[in-house]
């Protein structure tokens, strides 16, 4: 007799709980929505992703155009018209005459580079030896060091094919000049080469949306509740912490899973626009993102309710909201940096695994089953650990009246 | 009905509050008087349950705060020490929200506001965000938060504190219609004369401890002495201390 009637009594509690969890909600999502910081938050972050792939556009077409079809600033020319010629044939290569001052106009970024011919050049190639060429050249920047390696490689091309002549016309096979033939073989495709130079980046935009939306809500609801003293009054309402902090730990997650969700729509729209990239993820690439991304956005409120709970003022939650800014980006380092790859162990450490999964997913390559259900399940019971921490934190007097 | 029985709570090296206890019956109004740090918060704070007793036990209506607070909480209403309204929300939505965590029928929520508004004249304020209200409407829409799921038993710290004339007297008038009403109301406050002029029973404590009780002409006649605040002054000076 005593089982039933207890478990009704149980699911009573739950219920009122719930209910009281849902009065929260309600409450903290009114604020936070005439919150003018949170809404300028929630700009910045819609506005992020589009010009993240601004950007992103710009950097893949001028490394992939300016490549494909260059002009050469050439200086000297006349001396070694066979040259020039040869280069002209070239397809997607004109050359031009070159500045006056060529060192500083690579310097001033006026030209990528400088092919300049000395005057000597065409004594020494009839005579038999080396003849000098000076390419001027700024390799600190992406596109112009491109540029000129370009150049490097189609010169050299140039002296072998010089070379070979030279021999046959003295009777030698130009074989023996090539000793060693390597025939390079790419494994590493296309698309996934767009993908970690150009979109590498992506992840880390969407996880800073999972880890900045809720910031706001969460600091100001949590911490700011204790420094405008309105804690003692809302602790004597005969509701349990629990639901205190569900509530407000939901109303601070439909900001950062809205954002995140933006973000990844966002993407999902620019993607076909950004040059270069022959990657076309298709929706089940995109649910796999969606998979990752949106539950650590549960976790990351989580654990921002867990700190501002800590806090003494809404400030102070700030500062600390602000280290925990580095995590979203240390994956993009580990990876940029070649320290993690997918499929290492890396691949199971959290927020560095969420990183890897969207990667590879928006790289068209394949997601273990096992990688995604591991994200999402360390993000629903991480954020439901820390959220039972947090309920026991919020209530405990030396927290409530913290010094 | 609110009963205290031996309280005791210390913060370190301090002894805040040491052996307090007394009774706030139904339909009284017992006043708990005393200097600055005299240990009145702290033992507002065990009494509704924020704040766990090293000795001692708190009882509303019979039932024990420190084993069930929530029940407890149920029981009564509160204006503590730190009280804040929400800036974003306007005085309405500030007793709403309240009104819903206390599970009031959303019904009664509505008349029982606009009751308060005319005890208490908020009309002309209470639709406007709090943040930009003045000491005397932000306690007056405080008051009517802490009361509006109308609780048997009503704590309220320090209530008429920096409030101007008008708004004590509102304060007082809204303490006297608790009682009318039957309700245990308990305040504290640091100003003789404003218990004098309200409460039942009067609990004078001072350093922690309580140093006297019963009704104000009781008090007068245990200090010796026909006025009240001298009687006060006696009484929570610092033993040996006091002048000859």
């Amino acid at each position: 007799m005593s089982g039933p009637s207890a478990r009704l009594a149980a699911n009573r509690l739950v219920a009122a709980r719930l209910a009281a969890a849902r009065v929260v909600f309600g409450k903290e999502l009114l604020e936070g929505i005439r919150d003018r910081r949170a809404l300028i938050a929630v700009l910045i972050s819609i506005s992020i992703v589009p010009v993240m792939f601004v950007f992103l556009g710009r950097f893949a077409r001028e490394v992939r155009d300016e490549v494909a079809s260059m002009t050469i600033p050439v200086e000297g020319r006349e001396h070694a018209p066979a040259l020039a010629e040869w280069l002209e044939r070239v397809p997607g290569i004109t050359l031009e005459a070159a500045p006056a001052d060529p060192e500083e106009a690579v310097r001033n970024r006026e030209v990528d580079l400088v092919l300049r011919i000395p005057a000597d050049y065409g004594e020494r190639f009839a005579e038999g030896r080396p003849a000098e060429l000076d390419l001027i050249e700024d390799s600190s920047r992406a596109a112009a060091g491109a540029k000129a390696s370009r150049v490097n490689t189609l010169l050299r091309a140039y002296g072998r094919e010089v070379a070979s002549l030279r021999l046959i016309s003295r009777g030698v096979s130009p074989l023996l000049l090539e000793p060693v033939e390597v025939r390079r073989a790419e494994v590493f495709s296309e698309r996934r080469r767009t993908a970690f130079s150009v979109l590498g980046i992506i992840p880390m935009f969407l996880l800073m949306n999972a880890f900045f939306g809720g910031m706001q809500i969460a600091a100001d609801s949590v911490a700011g509740e204790r420094e405008r003293g309105s804690i003692e009054a809302l602790l004597v309402n005969a509701v349990p912490g629990s639901a205190l902090v569900l509530g407000k730990w939901a109303a601070a997650s439909v900001f950062a899973v809205f954002l995140t969700g933006t973000g990844l729509v966002t993407c999902m729209v620019l993607f076909r626009f950004l040059p270069g990239a022959s990657v076309e993820p298709s929706l089940a690439d995109w649910g796999r993102v969606a998979l990752t991304a949106l539950p650590l956005a549960l976790f990351c409120c989580a654990l921002q309710v867990v700190v501002a709970t800590y806090a003494k003022s809404f400030k102070e939650a700030q500062t600390y909201f602000g280290y925990l800014a580095f995590l979203p980006m240390i994956p993009f380092l580990a990876v940029t940096l070649n320290w993690v790859e997918q499929g290492s162990w890396a691949t199971w450490v959290p927020v560095v695994g969420h990183h890897l999964t969207i990667l590879t997913a928006l790289a068209g390559d394949p997601v273990s089953v096992g990688q995604v259900v591991a994200g999402f399940a360390f993000s629903l019971v991480g954020a439901g650990a820390l959220l039972w921490f947090a309920s026991r934190l919020f209530v405990r007097e030396s927290v409530v009246f913290i010094r | 009905m609110i009963e205290v029985s031996g309280l005791r709570k210390t913060f370190g090296e301090v002894v805040a509050v040491d052996e307090v206890s007394f009774v706030a019956g139904d339909g009284e109004v017992t006043g708990l008087l005393g200097p600055n740090g005299a240990g009145k918060s702290t033992t507002m704070r065990m009494l509704y349950g924020l704040m766990a007793p090293e000795a001692g036990e708190v009882r509303v209506d019979g039932i024990p705060v420190a084993s069930d607070p929530l029940a407890a909480q149920e029981r009564l209403g509160a204006l503590p020490d730190m009280h804040a309204l929400y800036p974003r929300l306007s005085g309405r939505e500030n007793i709403g929200y309240f009104a819903r965590l206390r599970r009031v029928p959303a019904a009664d929520v509505g008349h029982r506001t606009e009751a308060f508004s005319r005890l208490l004249d908020m009309d002309s304020f209470l639709d406007r965000r709090a943040k930009g209200y003045s000491h005397g409407e932000r306690s007056r829409v405080l008051l009517a938060r802490a009361l509006i799921h109308e609780p048997q038993n009503v704590l309220l710290d320090e209530p008429t504190n920096g409030l101007d004339v008008m708004s004590t007297r509102r304060m007082r008038d809204m303490i006297r219609e608790l009682r009318r009403q039957g309700r245990a109301v308990l305040f504290s406050s640091h100003i003789m004369q404003e218990v004098s002029l309200l409460c039942d029973r009067i609990v004078i404590i001072a350093s922690g401890r309580v140093v006297a009780a019963g009704a104000p002409d009781a008090i007068r006649r245990a200090a010796g002495c026909e006025d009240l605040e001298e009687a006060f002054v006696q009484l929570t000076a610092p033993r040996g201390g006091g002048p000859a």
